[in-house]
C-alpha cells in the first residue's frame, strides 16, 4: 500500500512547531531521511496516522548549511534517525537529546552520503 | 560496585546478526546501553544511482535474507504507485500467499533463535525443523528458499499450480499439528516461562512513544498492523486482524509471533482458496517521477520504502526504514534494570536483523 504524499515545506524555524502540532493532532513519528540533491540537502520526515501519511520537508544548502533544530524532544525516536542523518550525510542537529557524537553508524568513509564525498581510492 | 563498559556484539555467540551495543554495567545489572551499527553496511541505498528501477527489484530484496519477498513486495508496490499501474487480482493474491510464508519462516526462525537464547537446544531445532516445511512450499512454487524473486513491477513473475496449492496445504496442515508439540513448551514449561515472563517490559504508552512497531508493539496492546491500516495487496478481501497481548514482556512478543503463526496459516489457506483467475503481471513502461511512500507490515513490523523518481530510469532516492531501525529506541529502553544474562533474550525478542538495518 502506498500513499501519495502530502509533502509540506518547512524551515528551520518553523519544523519543530509544525512536529509539534502534528503529535498533538495524533500523528505519530514514522521515519525521517535525507535525499542529497544537486545543490544541497533535503531532510524529510515522515507523520503516520492510520493509513495516512504527511511529511515536512526541510531544503538545506549544499555547504555551510546551518545546524537544525532536533526534533528528538518532541518526537522521542527521532534521535536515532537524526544520528544517523548525521553520521551519514554530515548533517548537524542542535538539541538532539542523545548525541551519539559520530560513533552510531561506523563506516569506513565518514559521511559517505554527503554532497562532497568521494569514492574510496 | 563496579561500573564498567562491555561491548556485546557485534560478534557474540547468541547474536544471529552483527548489532555492536556497549553496555553500561553495575556489577551484573546493566545501567546503560549505546547501539552502534555499520558493520555489515553495503551502500544498497546508493545502489539505485546505477541499477534502473527494474533490476532495482532484485537490490530491495536483497535488503534482508529472511523477508525478502515482502521487501521486493513494497518496493514495486511503491513503483507501481508512482508509474499509475494496477496489478492484476491473482497476483494481488498470490503477493499474499508469498507474503505469508514468508512470514511463517520468519517468525519459526524467531522462534529457534530464541530457544537458543536460553538454552533450549531441543526446541531450537525442532523450530527450525518446522521452518524446513514452509520452506519446501516456497522452493516448489519459486525455486528458491529465502530469496525468491516472485515479485516484479506490474504483479508476479512466477503462478502457483492447483497441485502445488494442494502441496502448500498439506504441509501448512502437518506445520499446524506439529506446531501444537512446540508451542506449550515456549508458552507453558516454567524453566521457559522463567526466562521471558516479566522480564524485558515495555508499556504501551512507553510503545507508543518510543515508536515501536509490528509484534513488539502489539505485544504492549498496540493494535498496529500495517496489513489492516492499510489493506495492501489482497488484504482489504482477507480475514485479518492484529494479534496482540498486554503484558508487554518477553513472553508476551513470544505469544503475539506464535499467534501470528496460526493466522498466517489461516490466511495462506483462504488466498489459496479464494485465488482468482486471470493473468500474473501487467506490463509496466514509463520511468518514475516524484515521491512516494510505501508501507507494508513485515514479519517484524512496519517498513517504510521511499523512492524518488527524476524522470529517468533511474531512482534519485531509493531509502528503507526497517522494522528493526524503528524497535531499536524501545530495546534501548528495555536494557537499563535487566541482568546481564537476560541481554541475550531482549535483543532477540526484538527479533533483530541488522543487515536489513544497516542496509
Amino acid at each position: 500500500m502506498t500513499t501519495t504524499p502530502a509533502i509540506e515545506p518547512v524551515t528551520g524555524a518553523t519544523l519543530t512547531d509544525r512536529a509539534a502540532a502534528l503529535t498533538r493532532d495524533g500523528w505519530r513519528f514514522a521515519q525521517a531521511c535525507a535525499t542529497t540533491l544537486p545543490d544541497g540537502i533535503e531532510l524529510t520526515y515522515s507523520f503516520a496516522r492510520a493509513a495516512d501519511l504527511q511529511h515536512l520537508r526541510l531544503t538545506l544548502p549544499r555547504q555551510e548549511a546551518p545546524p537544525v533544530p532536533s526534533l528528538s524532544a518532541i518526537c522521542a525516536p527521532a534521535f536515532l534517525y537524526e544520528n544517523e542523518m548525521h553520521d551519514l550525510f554530515g548533517v548537524t542537529f542542535s538539541g538532539l537529546t542523545v548525541d551519539y557524537g559520530s560513533q552510531f553508524y561506523r563506516t569506513a568513509q565518514p559521511f559517505s552520503f554527503a554532497p562532497q564525498a568521494e569514492p574510496q581510492s | 560496585m563496579t561500573r564498567t563498559i562491555m561491548p556485546f556484539g557485534p560478534q557474540h555467540p547468541v547474536l544471529p546478526e552483527p548489532i555492536h551495543l556497549d553496555l553500561e554495567l553495575e556489577d551484573e545489572i546493566v545501567v546503560g546501553a549505546r547501539p552502534s551499527i555499520g558493520y555489515v553496511h553495503r551502500g544498497l541505498e546508493k545502489l539505485c544511482e546505477t541499477r534502473d528501477y527494474t533490476e532495482f527489484t532484485f537490490v530491495a530484496e536483497r535488503v534482508c535474507g529472511i523477508c525478502s519477498f515482502i521487501h521486493g513486495m513494497t518496493y514495486c508496490q511503491g513503483i507501481e504507485e508512482l508509474l499509475g499501474v494496477a496489478i492484476p487480482p491473482r497476483a494481488q493474491y498470490l503477493r499474499v500467499v508469498w507474503s505469508e510464508l514468508s512470514r511463517l519462516h520468519s517468525h519459526l526462525l524467531w522462534l529457534g533463535l530464541l530457544a537458543d537464547a536460553f538454552g533450549f537446544e531441543a526446541l531450537f531445532m525442532q523450530s527450525w525443523r518446522l521452518r524446513e516445511l514452509v520452506l519446501d512450499c516456497i522452493e516448489l512454487t519459486t525455486g528458491g528458499r529465502v530469496i525468491f524473486s516472485s515479485a516484479c513491477p506490474g504483479g508476479v513473475r512466477r503462478d502457483v499450480t492447483p497441485d502445488q496449492a494442494a502441496f502448500i496445504r498439506g504441509k501448512l496442515t502437518e506445520l499446524e499439528q506439529r506446531l501444537g508439540e512446540i508451542v506449550p513448551a515456549f508458552l507453558n514449561d516454567p524453566a521457559v516461562r522463567q526466562r521471558l515472563a516479566g522480564v524485558g517490559v515495555i508499556t504501551r504508552q512507553q510503545a507508543e512513544t518510543l515508536g515501536a512497531v509490528g509484534p513488539v508493539a502489539r505485544a504492549s496492546g498496540v493494535a498496529m498492523d500495517m496489513r489492516t491500516s492499510l489493506r495492501y495487496a489482497a488484504y482489504d478481501e482477507l480475514p485479518v486482524e492484529p494479534i496482540i497481548a498486554n503484558d508487554g514482556d518477553c513472553l508476551a512478543r513470544c505469544r503475539v509471533r506464535i499467534g501470528e503463526l496460526t493466522q498466517s496459516i489461516g490466511l495462506i489457506r483462504t488466498a489459496l482458496d479464494r485465488l482468482p483467475a486471470g493473468e500474473l503481471a501487467v506490463k509496466v513502461t514509463g520511468n518514475p517521477t516524484g515521491d512516494i511512500f510505501a508501507r507494508a507490515e513485515q514479519p517484524r513490523g512496519e517498513v517504510i520504502y521511499h523512492l524518488k523518481g527524476n524522470g529517468t530510469k533511474f531512482l534519485q532516492r531509493f531509502r528503507v526504514r526497517t522494522p528493526t531501525f524503528a524497535n531499536l529506541p524501545a530495546l534501548l529502553a528495555m536494557l537499563p534494570g535487566s541482568a546481564l544474562a537476560d541481554v541475550p533474550v531482549l535483543v532477540l525478542t526484538i527479533d533483530p536483523c541488522i543487515s536489513c538495518t544497516e542496509r
